[in-house]
């Protein structure tokens, strides 16, 4: 009965230190377990003269632990400010209000030339890889799978990104998704940045964002494409502040 | 009334409201929609016992009083942080920082309730969100349309029940 307490007392802190540290962290732990004991415990082996190896086959064994749950938690995800973790799978989210840049299709087809032209110009930097943006990869709102599919996609991309880039025209659009996604971005702690047309004025609390420094939020003006390919070509990803 | 006026520290909130301002554009209309939310407070107050309540409008009288955009930001992130639930009272179609902070509440997995005249004013994006499940990533979420201030005052204190009653079942 006692032995069975103890295995499941056992099974439980195990199942808890895996839970609390993955299984990194539980075999750095378990690794350090294995030293102490070979040294501790290596020096009353009997018999005496297996007790140096049973110290050297301690030390290597723990010591393996530990590098390969070293190895495991550079690799994992890594958990952000709101307690979830996270795996980077893209460089850069892009967002750009669709209608912002006019109503009809002549307009959509500016904003996803814009769009395309940035992601270009990211691409050809060196340490950018994979760009996410819902106007390329969606030119259309209809086209999200089901209703309920359009948050979960965005918000799943957004915990996935290590930058946010917001592309705002002259004019913001009343009731745009862009400003939410900005709020979740901010949230995340992602660095961000905003290329605002010159002649756009932002909301209040963008603006405070963009002044503050408890927020990684920089703000660069432009007038055309080319201009944005410039500041991409001379600033690369300075653009979202210290890289 | 029970509206903190100071800067939140570490205090908590029952709620956080979220609604346009300085996107107003004019004292007059401010002045309407501030008149408006502190009435809801009021009566989300007297009547629901939902208390205290953050508004960044309540210590802003006109739009002259704006403190600024970095403190106001301060202000707004640390309180959302110390809330327990979010709400936004969007009246009408307009570009309005209350949007982000609605994307700054969903990233904290605050409960959110969308209040609006007109389910068609939502971003996209917000307007779809109510379909999806709550998840590790989605807090609940509701979408209610108000015509009347007591009419958005019942639907917040429905939506805190509700989420008190799932807590409870959960435990």
């Amino acid at each position: 009965m006692s032995d069975e307490g103890g295995k499941e007392g056992m099974w439980s802190s195990l199942v808890a230190i895996l839970k609390s540290f993955g299984l990194g962290g539980a075999l750095i732990l378990i690794g350090f377990g294995i030293v102490m004991l070979a040294i501790f415990k290596g020096p009353d082996f009997k018999p005496e003269s297996a007790q140096p190896a049973v110290l050297w086959i301690g030390l290597g064994a723990g010591g393996l632990a530990i590098v390969i749950g070293l190895i495991l938690l550079r690799l994992g995800p890594s958990i952000n400010s709101t307690g979830i973790k996270r795996v980077s799978r893209y460089d850069v989210y892009i967002a750009a209000p669709m209608a912002g840049f006019g109503n009809d299709d002549e307009g959509r087809r500016t904003a996803v030339d814009l769009v395309r032209c940035i992601e270009g110009a990211l691409l050809r930097l060196p340490d950018v890889r994979n760009v996410y943006t819902p106007v390329a990869a969606r030119s259309q709102s209809a086209q999200y799978e089901t209703p309920g599919t359009a948050f979960d996609t965005e918000l799943t991309a957004l915990r996935s990104a290590k930058r946010y880039l917001l592309v705002l025209p002259g004019a913001l659009p009343a009731g745009t998704s862009v400003l939410v996604t900005a709020g979740i971005a901010i949230a995340l702690k992602l660095p961000c940045a905003i290329l605002a047309h010159k002649d756009l004025a932002l909301p209040y609390l963008l603006d405070g964002a963009v002044q503050s420094r408890a927020v990684q939020l920089r703000q660069h003006r432009y007038t055309d494409a080319e201009n944005i390919e410039k500041l991409f070509a001379n600033n690369g990803l300075r653009l979202f502040g210290s890289e | 009334m029970s509206v903190d006026q100071d800067i939140p520290n570490k205090k908590e909130f029952e709620l956080f409201i979220a609604a346009p301002m300085s996107a107003l554009g004019n004292d007059e209309a401010y002045a309407i929609g501030r008149k408006n939310i502190l009435e809801l407070i009021d009566r989300l107050s007297g009547v629901h016992g939902l208390d205290p309540v953050y508004y960044a409008g309540a210590t802003i009288s006109g739009q002259a009083a704006f403190t600024g955009e970095t403190t106001a930001l301060r202000r707004d992130l640390e309180a959302l942080r110390n809330s327990r639930l979010f709400v936004l009272v969007y009246p009408s179609k307009i570009v309005t920082s209350a949007l982000v902070e609605v994307g700054y509440a969903l990233a904290l997995r605050l409960p959110c309730l969308l209040l609006v005249r007109d389910k068609d004013d939502l971003p996209y994006l917000l307007n779809q969100v109510e379909a999806s499940e709550p998840s590790e990533l989605l807090p609940p979420l509701r979408i209610r349309v108000f015509h009347e201030i007591d009419s958005a005052a019942q639907e917040i204190a429905a939506f805190r029940r509700d989420l008190v009653q799932k807590e409870i079942n959960n435990v």
